[in-house]
């Protein structure tokens, strides 16, 4: 009974028992009874958020966009139990971070973006954003995500026989919304589309691509 | 009062002097273990990415003030991790001796602490399956998995044995209703899963087949129904499953709806998880005949003794 409480009180919404009783509570339950059945609930995510690459060739020419997640995402949905949905998971969490790095800073002073900014208003807001937008991507650069996305990237251009010493490259968050049910547009498969770029990165010669590059070669394209 | 004290003591009797689900405990051993041998044999293909120190993921580094770590997450120690398919080996060893009933209380402990382990440096790719797995293979630490009676000759202690068995037993079905009654709690506080349109978006997003994107796009109305059923299906499974006349119905009814996750949405460990955990809620009866056919399946194997499916004495 005491340990039906108990998981009952760990899943319930703060209120006056959780308070009083939530250091015991959290002791009683973690790291062995830890449990989230925050299934799609309240509400499902329902935006998609993509990594996609560029790379600039030895000839200085960039190459088109790339989004590594989509060629994986095709392989598993013509096989579901080929284990590779659990592994773009690894992919769509180092998005998330990506996203967490940039977003995350409680002392960043709050800007606020208005619907319809008079002109002088707009000037100001749109340097303002860019400073924003800057002081963000320094965040990121600063986090340790960093440097997981210059090893993937890498690995991406190995496998995808981009180019053996790429002089630079670049990565940008792209978040999809779907289309609303009350779109009427049965083409339309996006909403809206949203985009974090981010610096380009430059590649000294000296940067050699890893020899272990564990993207799996075996899917089809 | 008298009669209501009887009864209770009468229960408790009942609690420490007879195990009504032998065989049941056993299923669900089997079915606990071979989700988990499933999973691996899942992800191993690509073992390095999740694991590899070169793996794409941020992690937090091994605390050692945190007692927790040393057992849970020693894994993220920098002189461990380089051994992870040690760690591997190890759990799929305890895995196949808890699944021949070779000491499976000793067995589970050590599937458990290897897979938590190695969940603890894949945090971002693990869903639900994996954490009603990890709690059921808690509880089957503490229940008779064996098939038979527990065996102790002293009586007060095969009692205490026989209590905690079957408590571990109940708190696992409940943790299991727990889960479907906390979901469909939480679901019931979203406004796109009070307007009908929640699994509309979530099968335009990434998880979703093509087909079935297509599908709800053509026709709204299809999602919109499938989301009141899956909000009325998660909020009447903890009471339903407990009855016996409507129990078999929303057995049925959630294997229909975890094969549709696992296979409409790809979330294929966490729909298959599920319908694992429904073998706690099987009748004896079923469980007995499911035992008996695979005990004769396993008899005419020449490699398996009839010792292997016969209990342990822990």
């Amino acid at each position: 009974m005491f340990h039906v409480l108990m998981i009952a009180l760990y899943l319930l919404p703060n209120n006056l028992l959780t308070i009083h009783l939530g250091t015991f509570n959290r002791e009683y339950m973690h790291p062995f009874l830890y449990q989230n059945w925050h299934l799609f609930s309240p509400n499902p995510g329902f935006s998609q958020n993509r990594l996609w690459f560029r790379y600039q060739l030895e000839t200085g020419d960039w190459t088109p966009w790339s989004d590594p997640l989509d060629r994986f995402q095709r392989a598993h949905e013509r096989n579901r139990l080929g284990g590779i949905g659990r592994r773009n998971r690894i992919y769509r969490t180092l998005v998330d971070e990506v996203r967490r790095a940039y977003y995350e800073d409680p002392e960043a002073p709050t800007t606020e973006i208005k619907d319809n900014p008079d002109d002088s208003e707009e000037a100001e807001a749109t340097e303002s954003e860019e400073q924003e937008h800057q002081r963000r991507v320094k965040q990121v650069r600063d986090n340790p995500v960093s440097e997981v996305i210059q090893r993937f990237a890498l690995d991406w251009a190995k496998l995808e026989d981009i180019s053996s010493s790429p002089a630079a490259f670049q990565y940008q968050v792209m978040r999809f919304y779907p289309r609303r049910f009350s779109n009427t547009n049965k083409l339309q498969r996006f909403e809206k589309v949203r985009k974090i770029e981010f610096p380009i990165i430059e590649l000294n010669s000296e940067t050699t691509l890893p020899s272990n590059a564990f993207i799996s070669e075996e899917l089809p394209h | 009062m008298g009669t209501f004290i009887k009864t209770w003591i009468d229960r408790l009797a009942h609690l420490v002097s007879k195990e009504p689900h032998l065989q049941t405990a056993r299923l669900l051993r089997w079915s606990v273990i071979g989700w988990n041998l499933f999973n691996i044999a899942l992800m191993s293909p690509y073992s390095q990415e999740f694991y590899g120190l070169g793996a794409y993921t941020v992690q937090r580094p091994f605390a050692p003030s945190q007692w927790h770590d040393w057992i849970l997450e020693f894994l993220r120690h920098e002189a461990i991790r380089p051994y992870y398919y040690l760690i591997q080996g190890i759990q799929v060893l305890a895995l196949l001796g808890a699944l021949a009933a070779f000491l499976p209380r000793v067995m589970i402990l050590i599937a458990f602490i290897c897979a938590e382990n190695l969940q603890a440096i894949t945090q971002g790719t693990l869903d639900g399956g994996d954490n009603i797995m990890s709690l059921l293979l808690i509880y089957l630490l503490f229940i008779n998995t064996t098939g038979n009676p527990i065996s102790i000759k002293w009586e007060p202690l095969r009692e205490l044995f026989t209590g905690l068995s079957n408590v571990a037993f109940l708190l696992a079905r409940i943790q299991i209703a727990v889960v479907y009654a906390a979901s469909g709690l939480y679901k019931t506080q979203g406004d796109l899963w009070q307007s009908g349109m929640a699994i509309y978006y979530i099968l335009q997003g990434d998880y979703s087949h093509p087909l079935l994107r297509e599908l709800v796009v053509a026709y709204p109305m299809i999602p919109m129904l499938a989301t009141y059923a899956t909000l009325l299906f998660q909020l009447a499974f903890p009471f339903c499953v407990w009855l016996r006349s409507t129990r078999l119905w929303i057995l049925i009814i959630g294997v229909f709806f975890h094969i549709g996750i696992a296979f409409g949405m790809g979330l294929v460990e966490f729909g298959i998880a599920m319908c694992c955990t429904y073998t706690a809620f099987f009748f004896e009866s079923w469980s007995v005949s499911i035992g008996q056919r695979v005990d004769h399946a396993l008899a005419r194997l020449p490699f398996c003794s009839n010792q292997a499916t016969k209990s342990d004495s822990l």
